[in-house]
């Protein structure tokens, strides 16, 4: 049975990379809900919160394409993402106050936050976060 | 522990220091008075009544302010008490000690067995603390929860020496206890708290020395270490996760509908094309169409491997499934594949299913969503639930009763409340299982070839069951010839070949066999189309089983039916099936890689359109355009999917004039039966006249 079911680790990161390979997906991030740690990253995306930091650290905008490494987070951009997952986390954290405010029994399921030029999609869980941004095409 | 039984041991030294000096003070109550025994003995005994007095009194309130009344008097005697009490707390025992002497035998009867046990579960937290690892507390917590129970003894030890003139200090005492009590509560509550943020929120491996409370509120807490994240990221929690998530994300992102569309903008892009396609191929030609809408593909599992079956489910119109046989260049992967499609996720099957052995068939129930079926090349029967994981939930065994050849037609037929699963074999064996258990055949039959062939043997290359008797069905065989068959005995008829009638017309084996759905005006259920290997379609009007057991019964000649009508294709022939809502359309796929959608009530000649379906990027060579089994939607009618021999699922969408709800006029039931009863009158009036010359 253990040759039927692929790895653990080889299907996250599979299934890490085709999310990252669809069209006009340019970060995902995957966060722990309870220590809003950051487990998994990979893509590229330059908060303005990490621009303004940046500018001490002159090494953090080389941009370097989506890696489907399943551990490691990638050295260039992952203060980047690590910013974007902060306030990704803080966002989701008032979401969550605010639905238990509306219904104390009710829970999030998913949150779409569409701007003028990105879509954040945020699957939060019992545990964990699954942050993708992707690219709004055509208009 | 160890800890424990120090504290045991310390107290239990402290209890035989006592007992001295009680005893060193009696002694010298008893020394000065050696003279005149019968008085003294008297003034001693009231004396020691008085101190009996006095020292039960405060006791009895004493530790009745701890919770355990009057049962501290009625210690037995110090020996004992101590060797029990040196398992509770530190306060009973010293107590029990206090009220040792004048204790008679008699009161040893009175047991305070189930009081202390209200005492045994009191130190239970602080045992927890002493398991759990002493990294996670901080010096500060631990040190107030050691030294509290300690501080505690102690003071009760010196209000036990001053017990007899210091009541005010016992007051304070007990006053000073609750508030331990207190402290004591607020401490577990604390490390409970403590324990559930460490337990919720790191799985496996060591604990942290520096995990704090406070880690949830400043984001971003720290980095995880390669270690927990390997914990993390190979927890089957987080692979649930992983998988729930994405793909309600890969549904968002291929959600294609835009639903912040500005249609006031200038309308430059989108909306336009589908516009040009409209006006370009506007009248006939658009209402008819057949367009590819999706293909379904993935590189992991359909890679290789021959579509082997292929069904809509009938609960939710977007979910299509497809049967798999084998990948040969993949031996350690399951044979047998099924994999469910949503017409909503287009870069990923909805759900896996493994089968030991190819899949032939697979169909969902009709009368549970939940639930798909299939055969498999062993001749297994194997039952899936999408609620579970990848392996069959169920299945039938391998040897002993059942199939022991390939299955490659599955049913599941009857009524909501009651229905079997049907299975046929090629060696003739058709089995009814319940769902519930497939570790054995609820019937078998034995399907043989009628008298007049050669061999008894009979090579079911397909079943067909109509929509309205589920006991009554087709075999269609690898001769050609398709027969009718009953589930049981009949009045007419024992259960299994009809003897008496089959339809002969087919030169090869008979690939597959679809009885009209007949859900219109006109009852069109006895039609039947068929596709063999003999590059034709036919169809056929089925004669019902009670009018076959009367005729039979007027002829024993064993009566052969020809086809309504022939449709004869440029190719072999796979799969047809007709449309679940327009009366005259049915499409075919055959070994030339084309979908047709015919329509009786316009042109029996000719297909009304033709499709292929879009190749791959790494090409679909000739020998692999094949197309083996095609489906039609079930509640709309307007989506048909198809796939073949290069393992690609595509799925296709009719025009209005082919399909969609309430497009069925009442006049094309009624047109479709004419037409047939106008082409089978015209051959069985051509027979009388041949007859006839």
């Amino acid at each position: 049975m253990s040759q039927l079911v692929p790895d653990p680790q080889n299907s996250f990161s599979a299934t890490i990379a085709r999310l990252s390979s669809k069209t006009g997906v340019v970060a995902t991030v995957v966060i722990d809900s309870t220590l809003g740690s950051v487990i998994q990253s990979s893509g590229h995306y330059t908060t303005s919160r990490a621009v303004t930091a940046a500018k001490n650290t002159a090494s953090a905008n080389t941009a370097r394409p989506a890696t489907e490494n399943g551990l490691g987070q990638l050295s260039t951009s992952s203060s980047d993402l690590d910013e974007l997952a902060a306030i990704v986390w803080k966002y989701v954290k008032s979401t969550e106050a605010l639905i238990s405010d509306l219904d104390s029994e009710d829970e999030i399921k998913l949150l779409r936050l569409r701007t003028r030029k990105n879509e954040l999609v945020i699957a939060p869980d019992q545990k964990y976060i699954l942050v993708v941004v992707h690219e709004i095409s055509g208009s | 522990m160890q800890t424990r039984k120090d504290e045991i041991l310390a107290k239990k030294a402290k209890l035989a220091e006592l007992k001295r000096q009680r005893e060193l003070r009696t002694r010298e109550l008893i020394s000065p008075s050696p003279a005149r025994a019968e008085q003294d003995r008297q003034k001693l005994d009231d004396l020691i009544k008085n101190l009996v007095g006095e020292g039960s009194r405060p006791g009895s309130t004493g530790p009745g302010g701890a919770g355990s009344p009057a049962g501290k008097s009625s210690r037995p005697t110090s020996v004992v008490s101590t060797g029990e009490l040196s398992n509770e707390n530190s306060e009973s025992a010293t107590q029990g000690n206090r009220n040792s002497q004048p204790v008679s035998i008699s009161t040893q009867i009175l047991s305070t067995a189930p009081l202390s046990t209200v005492y045994e579960f009191q130190p239970s937290p602080v045992k927890e603390v002493f398991s759990y690892s002493k990294g996670v507390q901080t010096t500060e917590d631990w040190g107030t929860q050691t030294l509290k129970p300690r501080a505690f003894s102690d003071s009760e030890g010196e209000d036990d020496e001053a017990q007899l003139s210091a009541t005010p200090s016992k007051r304070l005492s007990r006053r000073e206890r609750e508030r331990e009590e207190e402290i004591r509560q607020n401490l577990r509550k604390e490390i409970e708290e403590e324990l559930k943020a460490a337990q919720s929120s790191v799985i496996d491996g060591p604990l942290l020395p520096s995990f704090q409370n406070t880690a949830t509120d400043n984001f971003p807490a720290r980095a995880l270490t390669a270690e927990e994240l390997n914990a993390v990221t190979s927890s089957e929690e987080f692979m649930d996760f992983v998988e729930r998530s994405s793909k309600v994300i890969e549904r968002a992102l291929d959600q294609e509908y835009d639903i912040l569309a500005d249609y006031a903008l200038s309308g430059e892009n989108g909306m336009d094309n589908e516009d040009d396609e409209y006006s370009n191929t506007r009248g006939s030609k658009w209402r008819t169409r057949v367009k590819e809408v999706a293909q379904f593909y993935d590189e992991r599992w359909s890679k290789k491997r021959m579509i082997s079956a292929l069904d809509f489910s009938p609960k939710f119109p977007e979910l299509v499934l497809a049967g798999y046989t084998k990948n040969p260049s993949a031996p350690h992967d399951p044979d047998g594949l099924v994999q469910v499609w949503n017409m909503h996720l287009h870069d990923r099957p909805e759900f896996v299913f493994h089968a030991p052995s190819d899949v032939l068939a697979a169909k969902f129930s009709p009368f549970h969503p939940n639930l798909i079926v299939g055969g498999a090349y062993s001749g297994q029967v194997f039952l899936w639930d999408t609620r579970a994981k990848s392996a069959p939930v169920q299945k039938t065994p391998l040897t002993g009763a059942g199939h022991s050849h390939p299955v490659y037609s599955v049913d599941i037929v009857g009524t909501q409340n009651a229905n079997n699963i049907i299975s046929c074999s090629t060696d003739g064996v058709l089995c009814g299982w319940t769902v519930d258990m497939l570790a054995q055949p609820q019937e078998l039959l034995n399907l043989t070839s009628p008298p007049p062939s050669k061999t008894e043997d009979l090579c079911p290359t397909c079943m067909a069951f109509p929509k309205t008797d589920p006991t009554f069905f087709l075999v269609g065989s690898e001769e050609g010839t398709i027969f009718p068959c009953h589930r049981y005995d009949r009045a007419g008829s024992k259960a299994g070949v009809d003897q008496r009638v089959s339809y002969r017309g087919h030169a090869a084996p008979v690939m597959s066999m679809d009885f009209h759905p007949a859900r219109g005006a006109v009852d069109l259920g006895d039609l039947v189309l068929t596709t063999s290997l003999d590059w034709t379609v036919k169809l056929w009007r089925v004669r019902a089983p009670a009018a076959t057991s009367t005729t039979g019964s007027l002829s024993t000649e064993s009566a052969s039916f020809s086809p309504v009508l022939d449709f004869t294709r440029e190719d072999v022939v796979y799969n047809a099936a007709w449309s679940p809502i327009k009366p005259g359309v049915f499409s075919v796929v055959d070994g030339a890689g084309t979908v047709e959608v015919w329509d009786l009530t316009v042109d029996t000649e000719v297909p009304i359109s033709k499709a292929q379906p879009s190749s791959r990027k790494d090409g679909r060579s000739m020998m692999s355009k094949s197309l083996n089994r095609i489906a039609w939607e079930q509640t709309e009618g307007k989506r048909l999917a198809v796939g073949g021999l290069d393992g690609a699922v595509t799925v296709f969408e009719v025009g209005p004039d082919l399909g969609g709800k309430d497009s069925a006029k009442n006049e094309e039931w009624t047109s479709v039966k004419k037409l047939v009863a106008k082409v089978e009158s015209a051959a069985t009036g051509s027979v009388n006249s041949v007859n006839g010359l």
